[in-house]
């Protein structure tokens, strides 16, 4: 009779790089070399995650071969741990494993104790664990008895699901643990299965994952450890080689069967909303539509009413057949909580289109008006999760999240995750730490990377060699990390962590889509990223903190703390003053529209409306700066140039932005105006073209393109070709206009509280620090505001910048008080406790008196009295002297049982220079107006450099030396190698431009240099001083700043 | 490491030659493979992968041997 040889079908024990520090291939790689191998199912089955599962789901779809969810769980059995493999056969098999993980991510030892596991077993099949696994072990160990108890206890539990895991790492004797462990299956009656573990792609791939369990271990690769692999075995072998190892057809066969029966799908067709407050006998269309409709007749005049009308019902229609209502109902259930309670909260991004989330508060920006796309943001094709972003006053975000977590309750509410992956610092750390590199060298390398480098993936190692030339030379162990490194995928996971604001809310516990765990900040977040949330069907509301809205709000409390005047700030006057400020380019401190780019755009650009400020905010963006729109923009908008459409069909679309590309918005309409598609087609198409990094992925459009566009609207070939291309380039983020609209209130908010309450709101800019720029540098500006600053004082400073009133030339002037905590090493708590005491027992009259009062460590003490908080009591030095002394005869804040001990000598008050430098150091501003550029002048002059301001006044196309402090540095990718960094002497600033060629001859000083000597070509002047630089030198100085940096 | 060569080259090998280290040649046909096993050596200093065997020869020694690149070595023999 032949015999029929059963093959495998099914890789059941499959690590992908989610098992942090314990694989090296994505879940992708690992189902591509799958299906190469001829698997017609794979289980990723990482240790306590399901991180990688929508990955592979969507993976193995697209490959064709069945996907199957499980994890490693590691097993508590009083002092051991043995990981045991679960695989889920079905949804509801996929929520027991998740409260699994759960469990085990809630415990110190992150391990799922023997009883927990009993008493989780619905719909999960149940594998015992490779070489570490229960019977591996206990066998090995002769503890035959032991190990039947404890597999009879696991057979009850997981009845007809247990399956006695065979493998074989290609080690000594590793063909007869497999016969033996099939003896003792056999003995208790359990079916066995062949499970190698599969913990990367390929042989080769070997080197990286002995690197990588090392690094993790905390070891290097030159000292043994049980759970280094010893060979390639954990490449994904092929089912001939398995069956080879194993020879055993059940094992194969059981494989195959376990395969089969945990065939679910993880990923699902629709949205699911979380559950709204509704009153009772209303659906939740009905309360959504009673709310719009009752906001509608407050919002809108008899003339803007039948439009808006129009225009809600039309999305209602939209949001009734999504079956959405209840999220809209949530997020404003979000908003409606932060105006009862003073919070500045405000939606931006393409929910800013929608005449829903304008009536239900969620965004101020009113989208009838502005003619704003709703289909952007929600279309009935739309099978993907809408967009809300709501940005919260920073200050008080975790308010909101806290309040967000007790009304939907914990179990269904967490943030979602960011897969935090490998960039070439972190890789060269633990890598370089396996190989026995000493934390000195790493970190020189890592710093060696400079901006050139150091944002790359790991793979990109050999583009970096200069930096590992420069410090390692011809170390052997160069070679072999740049080897390791250019192996790692490039987006290997390292860990992950909290998102900045995405929240999913769900209707049912959110174990029945992933797990939860606790970051190292204490915050619960799911096992999902955004995008695994949305592919798991969930729906995200990003509460975003915004610090500008920390600022606008503080600087709103201030007005009225000061002047009694509460500012309706997304209702402000319109004023010239502000325009003319903005025109100006005078924008430092301005939200939106601070950066040197955005300075000089505002000077061409002379914004007098929302809609300019809105466009302006858009345009320095790397998608319309890529499709060559910012130059044609501006000229027209100046009259320099005529308007033109590249067809007369795009006048309808592109009228408002004179004719070029600007918004997202405009490719989705040139998509449904112009070639014909659907909104389906063009967002999909939108998203192409906003992401793709490869020609190739965006040309197979085109015909397409083309096509509808010759169908639609008549175009010809020739005028449809541009269009694609025009649209083609439109490439990386550009703005929603929605976006910008909601931007541009709070830009003009900003510009608003610039022109009429400066001391206040520069006050609330330098305690909340949205924007680029540093302490130091908005103080210098301050003096341009004409707002004095007072010095840091323990008896009046408090734990954020204060406006008081001060003398100036004999007349009253609002001044800002720099708090205690502006110094480095002071908390609030610290601040406060100096603050509380002040007030219950008056003003301190000297050191001892403080040191008396208030229990204030030594560190704090000695900080405060270098950055001059204690000036008011004594001299820095001598402060710092008898901080010295009290804190080596008595405890802080106790009264002395004995006599104050030795006076104080005399010691030399510090100059002021010398003030300067203790301010930078412990402050890093100082409120005197010494520059710090100031403390290298002579030299400066014996370079024959001129002063910034001495430049300024210099005429265009002027050959120039000069200097400044970098404040500034940016390399933006969409720059083609050009370099922008920001030169500050006093007041003045100017940009300095570094030309690729300087760049590279010069990589070391750009990369450290805090003071810089230029020989420089004037380009600009004024506001926007603008400089060519021709040579560079570095000079140094006594402290750096640490600026602004991108690229 | 003592040189070893095996027959055939390809296949599960059936018959041994080495020279001891008195120089004498010695013989031994292979009865059985016990087992076998790789070792991938030191990577970051550059070793090779080792494929090993474990044979019991007709006269009941055993032999372990390695193959490391085209090479074959005999690195221990037990009676």
């Amino acid at each position: 009779m032949p015999v029929t040889r059963q093959r495998l079908t099914a890789a059941l024990c499959t690590h992908s790089s989610f098992s942090f520090g314990a694989g090296t291939a994505g879940p992708t790689t690992l189902v591509r070399r799958a299906a190469e191998l001829g698997y017609g199912a794979i289980a990723l089955t990482d240790t306590i995650n399901v991180t990688g599962g929508a990955e592979l789901f969507a993976a193995a779809r697209e490959h064709g071969i069945q996907a199957l969810i499980g994890a490693t769980l590691p097993v508590r059995l009083g002092d051991h741990v043995y990981p045991l493999v679960a695989i889920a056969a079905s949804r509801n098999g996929y929520r027991t494993l998740n409260e699994l993980i759960t469990h085990a991510h809630a415990r110190e030892e992150r391990d799922v104790p023997w009883p927990v596991l009993l008493s989780h077993t619905a719909d999960l099949i149940v594998l015992t664990g490779g070489r570490d696994g229960l019977p591996a072990r206990l066998l090995a160990a002769r503890r035959v008895n032991a190990l039947e108890a404890r597999m009879r206890e696991l057979r009850g539990a997981f009845e007809g699901r247990l399956f006695v895991q065979l493998f074989h790492d290609r080690l000594p004797w590793d063909a007869r643990r497999a016969r033996v462990l099939r003896r003792f299956a056999q003995s208790l009656s359990l079916p066995v299965v062949a499970a190698p573990q599969v913990r990367f792609a390929k042989p080769d791939d070997y080197r990286l994952y002995d690197a990588l369990v090392c690094a993790r271990l905390g070891i290097s690769v030159q000292e043994p450890h049980p759970e280094r692999p010893r060979n390639s075995a954990g490449a994904m072998p092929s089912p001939d080689e398995v069956a080879a190892r194993l020879p055993f057809p059940e094992a194969l066969q059981n494989a195959n069967f376990v395969a089969e029966s945990a065939a679910f799908e993880l990923l699902p067709e629709r949205l699911v909303t979380p559950a709204a407050r509704i009153p009772a006998g209303l659906t939740a269309d009905q309360q959504l539509e009673r709310r719009c409709f009752e906001a509608l007749l407050t919002r809108y005049d008899v003339e803007t009413l039948p439009p808006a009308r129009r225009k809600l019902e039309e999305e209602l229609a939209t949001v009734r057949a999504l079956g959405l209502a209840e999220f809209f109902l949530v997020a404003a259930e979000v908003t409606d909580y932060c105006r009862a309670h003073g919070i500045l909260a405000a939606g931006r991004g393409s929910a800013a289109a929608s005449i829903c989330c304008y009536l239900l508060g969620i965004t101020a920006v009113d989208p009838v008006k502005y003619d704003l796309l709703f289909e952007r943001f929600l279309h009935t094709g739309k099978a993907t999760m809408p967009d809300v972003d709501i940005d919260i006053s920073s200050a008080r975000r975790d308010e909101v999240i806290a309040w967000v977590e007790s009304r939907f309750g914990a179990a269904t509410e967490a943030m979602v995750c960011n897969k935090i992956t490998y960039r070439l610092p972190l890789a060269i750390q633990d890598l370089g730490r396996a190989l026995g590199l000493p934390m000195d060298q790493r970190t020189k390398l890592s710093r060696s990377l400079g901006r050139d480098f150091r944002g790359m993936s790991p793979r990109r190692a050999r583009e970096a060699a200069v930096a590992f030339d420069e410090v390692l030379g011809d170390a052997p162990a160069k070679e072999v990390l740049i080897e390791l490194l250019s192996a790692m995928e490039s987006a290997h996971p390292r860990h992950i962590a909290p998102h900045s604001g995405g929240v999913v809310l769900s209707r049912e516990p959110l174990t029945h889509y992933a797990p939860l765990e606790r970051s190292s900040g204490g915050i619960k977040i799911v096992q999902l990223d955004k995008d695994d949330a949305e592919a798991l069907g969930l729906i995200k509301l990003d509460l975003l903190g915004l610090r500008m809205l920390a600022a606008l709000e503080r600087a709103r409390e201030e007005v009225f703390r000061l002047e009694g005047v509460w500012l309706d700030l997304a209702d402000l006057p319109d004023d010239t003053r502000v325009w003319d400020l903005i025109s100006a380019g005078a924008t430092l401190g301005l939200f939106q529209v601070e950066s040197p780019s955005q300075i000089h755009t505002s000077r061409v650009m002379r914004a007098r409306t929302m809609r300019d400020l809105a466009h302006q905010i858009a345009l320095i963006r790397p998608g319309p700066i890529q499709s060559g729109t910012v130059h044609p923009y501006l000229r027209r908008r100046q009259g320099l140039e005529p308007i033109t459409y590249w067809h007369p069909s795009l006048e309808a679309v592109l009228g408002k932005t004179y004719g070029v590309l600007l918004f997202q918005e405009d490719v989705l309409r040139i998509g449904v105006h112009f070639a014909g598609m659907t909104w389906t087609e063009a967002d999909r198409f939108r998203k192409k073209v906003s992401s793709f990094r490869d020609v190739a992925d965006i040309e197979p459009d085109r015909q397409a393109f083309v096509e509808g566009a010759e169908r639609h609207v008549g175009a010809t070939r020739e005028e449809a070709e541009r269009v694609f291309e025009a649209v083609k380039s439109y490439q990386g983020f550009g703005f929603a206009e929605s976006h910008a609209w909601a931007f541009a209130i709070h830009a003009y908010a900003s510009g608003w509280l610039r022109v009429h309450y400066p001391a206040e709101y520069l006050a609330a800019i330098m305690t909340e620090e949205p924007g680029m720029w540093s302490p130091s540098t908005k103080r210098h500006e301050a003096r341009a505001w004409d707002v004095p600053f007072v010095p840091l004082d323990v008896n009046r400073s408090g734990v954020h910048y204060r406006v008081e009133w001060a003398r100036r030339d004999g007349k009253p002037v609002k001044a800002v008080r720099p708090p205690l905590c502006a110094v480095t090493g002071v908390s609030a708590d610290a601040a406060r406790s100096v603050m509380l005491e002040r007030l219950r027992h008056g003003p301190f009259v000297s050191v001892d008196d403080l040191y008396a009062r208030v229990a204030l460590d030594r560190d704090v003490l000695e900080v405060l009295a270098r950055a001059g908080a204690l000036d008011a009591l004594a001299t820095r030095r001598a402060a710092l002297y008898r901080v010295g002394v009290l804190t080596g005869s008595a405890p802080a804040g106790e009264q002395p049982l004995l006599a104050a001990p030795t006076p104080t000598p005399g010691l030399e008050p510090l100059g002021v220079e010398g003030r300067l430098v203790w301010d930078m150091h412990t402050t890093r501003f100082s409120t005197l107006e010494l520059h710090p550029l100031d403390l290298v002048r002579d030299q400066l002059r014996e370079w024959g450099a001129s002063s910034l301001a001495q430049v300024g006044r210099q005429a265009r196309g002027a050959r120039v030396r000069t200097a400044g402090l970098v404040v500034s540095r940016q390399r933006p990718p969409t720059a083609k190698g050009f370099a922008f960094y920001i030169l500050e002497d006093g007041p003045v600033r100017a940009q300095l431009i570094i030309s690729p060629d300087l760049w590279s001859a010069h990589r070391t000083l750009v990369r450290d240099a805090a003071l810089i000597v230029a020989d420089a070509t004037i380009v600009d002047t004024g506001y926007q001083l603008t400089l060519k630089a021709e040579t560079l030198a570095m000079l140094e100085g006594p402290f750096a700043v640490r600026g602004y940096e991108f690229g | 490491m003592v040189p070893i060569e095996v027959q055939p080259t390809r296949g599960p090998p059936r018959a041994l030659r080495w020279t001891d280290p008195l120089g004498r040649a010695q013989d031994a046909r292979v009865a059985r493979v016990l087992d076998d096993w790789d070792y991938a050596g030191r990577w970051w200093e550059r070793e090779v992968r080792r494929y090993y065997l474990l044979l019991e020869t007709d006269a009941g020694h055993t032999l372990e041997i390695f193959r490391e690149g085209d090479a074959w070595c005999l690195s221990r023999v037990s009676d």
